[in-house]
């Protein structure tokens, strides 16, 4: 763009931009909420849809660091494996004579740790983050299969339902820790300097630098944070299902990033959205939920699953923002800007 | 060119000693090869029973599958895309391909049927990389999850066991010694290397993705590259579904959750093709996988028990990624010193 924008056009692009980002995720929000409701009688009902929260809370948690992540430029494809590791320390522990509650903090921290090395890694030998986090995932699984000796364990107290299958009121335990969350992730992503910073680190990390930001420290934070977010996750997993298995969360790092990338967020980076990412967790969550009420096959699921986001990223990757330029005509006939 | 050009100091290949500046060695990440030397003779060693014909037959079919699919996926990365969906399009075509083998037991038909699912498969990858402002990675999970669905919708949730005899003729059985699983992958192997060197389309792979605008200016067909790649893709994923049916005997509707996409673009950058595009080396899968296939199999006999295998696997990768870099720093250390 050569020339300058007065504020009211950059506040419109602005606008023009998040419409058109959130585009396919809209769509794929309406168009599974109206299909499966057609379609089962039982799916827009507050009790399934406490239900849908509760499961998509997990994997809702990790997608919230798959964001971060995503956001300053990285990727993690092994929040799966320090799902399983982390499930696999609660039941280890627990069985070894460890107090319950201590072996989830222990477990959580181990969470922490595991994302630490990633983001050790990353920022010491700045190797491709793909890379480091394919190694860590066979790493930390390997971890997990060896740990538990490859058997799941069971017999946790009763005391530890309270995580993953308690109610408040109406509303699932664990759905509380998914909103704490959310709003965390929200305020710090949009109204703080590390959000910022965040951002900067991921659309043009030598600018971030010049700009005084302590690109290492952030690469190294987001890591953490993912490994965090996938211990907390698989704490509460852990109490869902009463069981701790080393197999727990295969795959777990590929929704997640379809979740983002379904969300408007550039998989190269610099753009964050907290809110759309959540959505696209729900949106994604309930084509299974819908296809297990609906009664149709359940291997027709991945096939919907796949295309539906092929198709929301499309839209969100510049034919929306084809569409809008086509219904709202720019002003001084400008030509329309190219995309990103 | 100019005369300034003709003066430009030699560049740093240049400087190799005479024997390694022949063709095909320049072709190869010798460090890479290095270290399956030196792994070979360390459990050649410290394994008792590891040094044995039987042993590295066993290694050699172990690895075959993933060295097959990573001659395809090696392509994809070096334009500097990837693709996730290679495990799918096995399971997809295993699914269509297998109950036809069971049936017919023809391993005619069984390749036919596996390479035109695996040529369909790719081509439809490629054709979304190249047309799509969808990143690759983003589109190569959404048709991971599109063929994974297909594949579990064909096989009726029916697992295919005792795959016949004659069919199996590309996973098992040996040619003058040599199990027949390594012969395939390296007549596939040298046929793409002919490729990669005596086509425009093979040469122009690495520059498309080194700098994808300045190949284009260049008048590189970036798309019919990028579809190229794609489309041999799957190819390979086609050809190791052929070998996959055979040594495995059949194939189980738990492939889709077995992260063989990963294994194969682990073994591409173990064997030393950069991930970002634009360097790399044909024989970079075939080194990646056997360098896999030899710790995993030199730590079982070892004694380790298999639950920690995959402990082995990820250390041996995070090494093999960061040893560019360790060179990096030693060198620039040597420099500063010298």
């Amino acid at each position: 763009m050569a020339e300058t924008l007065t504020f009211r056009e950059l506040r419109g692009e602005r606008v023009r931009e998040i419409v058109s980002r959130s585009f396919g995720l809209m769509l794929l929000l309406v168009a599974c909420v109206v299909f499966f409701s057609a379609s089962s009688p039982y799916f827009l009902t507050s009790s399934n849809a406490f239900t849908l929260f509760r499961i998509a809370s997990e994997s809702g948690l990790i997608a919230i660091g798959m964001a971060v992540v995503i956001a300053s430029g990285g990727i993690d494809l092994s929040v799966g494996a320090i799902f399983s590791l982390s499930s696999v320390m609660v039941g280890v522990l627990y069985t070894h004579g460890v107090n319950i509650w201590v072996s989830v903090v222990l477990a959580v921290l181990v969470g922490l740790v595991c994302g630490l090395f990633n983001g050790l890694v990353v920022v010491a030998l700045r190797i491709h983050p793909l890379l480091v986090t394919l190694g860590t995932l066979a790493l930390f699984r390997g971890l997990a299969l060896g740990i538990s000796n490859g058997s799941g364990i069971a017999g946790f107290p009763t005391s530890f339902e309270f995580v993953g299958q308690a109610y408040v009121g109406l509303v699932p335990e664990q759905c509380l820790f998914w909103l704490g969350a959310i709003v965390i992730a929200v305020l710090v992503t949009s109204r703080t300097a590390a959000g910022r910073s965040l951002v900067a680190v991921g659309a043009n990390e030598t600018a971030a630098r010049f700009s005084g930001v302590r690109v290492p420290l952030v690469r190294l934070s987001v890591y953490g944070l993912s490994g965090l977010l996938s211990g907390v996750a698989a704490v509460i997993y852990t109490s869902r299902v009463l069981s701790s298995r080393a197999d727990a969360g295969n795959g777990l790092e590929l929704l997640a990033i379809a979740a983002v990338v379904v969300g408007g967020a550039s998989i190269q980076g610099g753009q964050i959205s907290i809110v759309r990412t959540t959505l696209a967790v729900i949106a994604i969550a309930m084509i299974p939920n819908g296809f297990v009420l609906s009664d149709y096959s359940t291997s027709w699921q991945y096939v919907a699953i796949g295309v539906l986001m092929i198709v929301a990223v499309v839209f969100n990757e510049g034919l929306a923002s084809r569409l809008w330029r086509l219904v709202v005509r720019p002003r001084r006939g400008r030509t329309g800007t190219s995309r990103n | 060119m100019s005369a300034l050009a003709t003066r430009t100091p030699p560049r740093a290949e240049d400087r190799t000693p005479p024997l390694l500046r022949a063709r095909w060695i320049t072709g190869v990440d010798a460090g890479a090869l290095a270290a399956l030397v030196v792994l070979i003779l360390v459990f050649s060693v410290t394994a008792h029973g590891f040094a044995t014909i039987d042993n590295a037959r066993s290694i050699a079919i172990s690895i075959a599958v993933v060295a097959c699919l990573g001659l395809g996926q090696n392509l994809v990365i070096m334009t500097g895309e990837i693709d996730v969906s290679v495990g799918s399009i096995v399971a997809l075509a295993g699914f269509a391909a297998g109950p036809v083998g069971v049936r017919t037991d023809s391993l005619f038909w069984t390749i036919v049927i596996s390479l035109a699912v695996g040529a369909g498969c790719g081509l439809l990858n490629g054709i979304l990389v190249a047309w799509t402002p969808v990143p690759s990675i983003v589109v190569t999970l959404g048709t991971l999850y599109v063929f994974q669905g297909v594949a579990l919708i064909v096989s009726d949730s029916h697992n295919i066991v005792s795959f016949p005899l004659h069919a199996s003729a590309f996973g098992t059985g040996f040619v003058f010694g040599v199990p027949r699983a390594l012969l395939v992958v390296l007549v596939a192997f040298a046929a793409l290397a002919l490729v990669r060197r005596h086509t425009n389309w093979g040469r122009d792979l690495l520059p498309t993705g080194e700098h994808r605008a300045a190949a284009r200016t260049m008048g590189v067909p970036v798309r019919v590259e990028l579809v190229g790649a794609y489309l041999l893709s799957g190819l390979a994923a086609g050809l190791g579904t052929v070998i996959y049916l055979g040594s495995v005997g059949g194939m189980q509707t738990s492939i889709v959750d077995s992260n063989l996409a990963l294994q194969v673009i682990a073994a591409c950058a173990i064997g030393g093709t950069s991930i970002e595009g634009g360097r790399g080396t044909d024989l970079a899968p075939l080194t990646g996988a056997a360098i896999v296939g030899v710790i995993t199999a030199g730590v079982v006999i070892m004694g380790v028990p298999g639950v920690w295998i995959s402990v082995a696997y990820g250390v041996c990768l995070l090494v093999a990624v960061a040893r560019d870099r360790v060179r990096e720093l030693v060198g620039a250390r040597r420099r500063t010193r010298g």
